[in-house]
C-alpha cells in the first residue's frame, strides 16, 4: 500500500485480482477497499480490462492444417530414419577403425622388437624360398631331361636336330588340350543352355 | 491408471502413432491458431507458426506428462514459439508492425465474415498488438492460458518479479491504449 497517499498501488490491486496474494495481504486490501472509493474506482477500471480480455472472441481458423503438418512429419520421419541408419553405419565404421587402431597403437610400443623379429623372420623366409627355388630348378632340370630322353627314344633323332627339347612345348600343348576339353564340356552343359534360352 | 479418450490418444502418439497425432491436431489447431494470432497479429504468420508448434509438440511429446491436460501445454508451447519468433524477427529487423492484420480489412474474418467481431473487440485486438511483445506475451499467458505468476516465470524463463512487472505494465498500457481509442 502506498503510504503517502494511503491508497493501494496498482501492482497490489492487480495481484489481488490475480489471486496471487496471501490471505493476510488479501484481507488488508479488502479492508482498504471497503473504505476507499478512489481505490474501488481503480479496481473497477482494472476489472474492466480483465472482463474485456476474458470476452475477446476467438477467430476461426477456416482451414485444416493437420494434413500439412502430417505430411511434414512423415517427411521428417523418413529423413530421420535415413539419418539413423547413416549414424548406425558411421558408428559401426568408427567402431571398426577404433577397434583396429587401439591394438595398432598398443603394438606401437612393441614395434622395435617387432622389426627385429620381422628381420629374423624375413631372413628365415628368404632361406626357405631359396631352398625351394633350388629344389624346384633341380626337379625341373630332371623333368626336362627325362622328357627329352623319353621323346628321343620314341621319335627318331632327326626330329630333334639340335638335341634340345623344351618342356614349354609340352606345357603349351597341355594348355591347348585343356582349353579344347573345357570348350567341349561347356558347350554341352545343360545349365548354360537353359540360361541361354531364357536370355540370361 | 485409467486413461480418458484423449489420454489414450496421446499415449499412442508417444508410441509414435502419427494418425493419432492427426486427430490431436484437429482438436487443438483452432485454439493454438488463436494463441499465435493474438501474439503475432498476422494470419499467415500465425498459420505457419501453428504448424511449427505442432511439429515441435510431436518432437517433445515424450516429455509430456499424461496426467496433465494437453491443451495448456500445447498452447504455452505455441505462445513461446511465437514470442521467440518475434524476438528473432526484431533482431533481424523485420518490420512486423507494418504487417499486422487489421481484421476488419480481412473479408473472411471481418464483421461480415464467419465470426461477429464488434468495434470494441476490434479495438482490443489492435491495442493488444500495439503492446511490446513481452507484455503481450505476459497477458497471453495470464489471461488466455490462465497461468499463475510462477508458471509464467517458468514458461518465459524469467524471474518472477520481472514477469509480474511486464504483466502489470501490459495491463496499464492496454488500458491507456483503449482509453485513447475511445477519445
Amino acid at each position: 500500500m502506498n503510504k503517502d497517499t494511503h491508497h493501494i498501488s496498482l501492482a497490489l490491486l492487480q495481484a489481488y485480482l490475480d489471486q496471487e496474494l496471501d490471505q493476510a495481504e488479501q484481507q488488508e486490501v479488502l479492508s482498504h477497499l471497503e473504505q476507499c472509493p478512489a481505490c474501488q474506482e481503480e479496481l473497477s477500471h482494472l476489472e474492466d480490462i480483465f472482463i474485456k480480455l476474458e470476452h475477446l472472441p476467438e477467430l476461426e481458423l477456416g482451414k485444416d492444417l493437420s494434413t500439412s503438418v502430417m505430411a511434414q512429419l512423415q517427411e521428417e520421419t523418413k529423413s530421420s530414419l535415413g539419418i539413423t541408419w547413416a549414424l548406425v553405419f558411421e558408428a559401426i565404421a568408427a567402431g571398426t577403425v577404433i577397434g583396429l587402431l587401439i591394438p595398432a597403437l598398443r603394438a606401437a610400443a612393441w614395434l622395435p622388437q617387432l622389426v627385429n623379429t620381422q628381420t629374423q623372420l624375413q631372413a628365415g623366409v628368404n632361406i626357405f624360398l631359396n631352398q625351394l627355388a633350388s629344389t624346384w630348378l633341380v626337379w625341373w632340370a630332371e623333368l626336362q631331361l627325362n622328357i627329352e630322353q623319353s621323346a628321343k627314344s620314341f621319335f627318331s633323332r632327326s626330329y630333334f636336330p639340335s638335341g634340345e627339347f623344351s618342356p614349354w612345348i609340352l606345357i603349351l600343348a597341355a594348355a591347348g588340350i585343356g582349353l579344347l576339353a573345357n570348350y567341349i564340356l561347356l558347350r554341352s552343359n545343360p545349365i548354360r543352355s537353359r540360361n541361354h534360352k531364357n536370355g540370361i | 491408471m485409467a486413461f480418458t479418450g484423449e489420454q489414450a490418444l496421446l499415449k499412442k502418439v508417444q508410441k509414435g502413432d502419427l494418425n493419432a497425432f492427426g486427430l490431436i491436431i484437429q482438436d487443438y489447431q483452432s485454439s493454438v491458431f488463436n494463441v499465435c494470432y493474438r501474439i503475432l497479429g498476422n494470419r499467415q504468420e500465425a498459420e505457419d507458426l501453428v504448424q511449427e508448434a505442432f511439429l515441435r509438440a510431436y518432437q517433445q511429446i515424450g516429455k509430456f506428462d499424461l496426467s496433465r491436460p494437453f491443451g495448456p501445454w500445447m498452447r504455452t508451447l505455441a505462445a513461446n514459439l511465437c514470442y521467440n519468433h518475434l524476438k528473432r524477427a526484431r533482431l533481424n529487423r523485420v518490420p512486423l508492425e507494418d504487417e499486422r492484420d487489421t481484421i476488419k480489412d480481412d473479408p473472411e474474418h471481418g464483421p461480415e465474415g464467419t465470426l461477429e467481431i464488434n468495434q470494441e473487440h476490434l479495438a482490443l485486438y489492435q491495442a493488444i498488438w500495439k503492446l511490446p511483445d513481452i507484455q503481450r506475451m505476459a497477458l497471453e499467458l495470464r489471461h488466455f492460458q490462465g497461468l499463475s505468476y510462477q508458471e509464467m516465470a517458468e514458461a518465459m524463463k524469467l524471474p518472477l518479479n520481472t514477469v509480474r512487472s511486464h504483466l502489470y505494465r501490459g495491463r496499464q498500457n492496454l488500458a491507456e491504449l483503449l482509453e485513447e481509442d475511445y477519445e
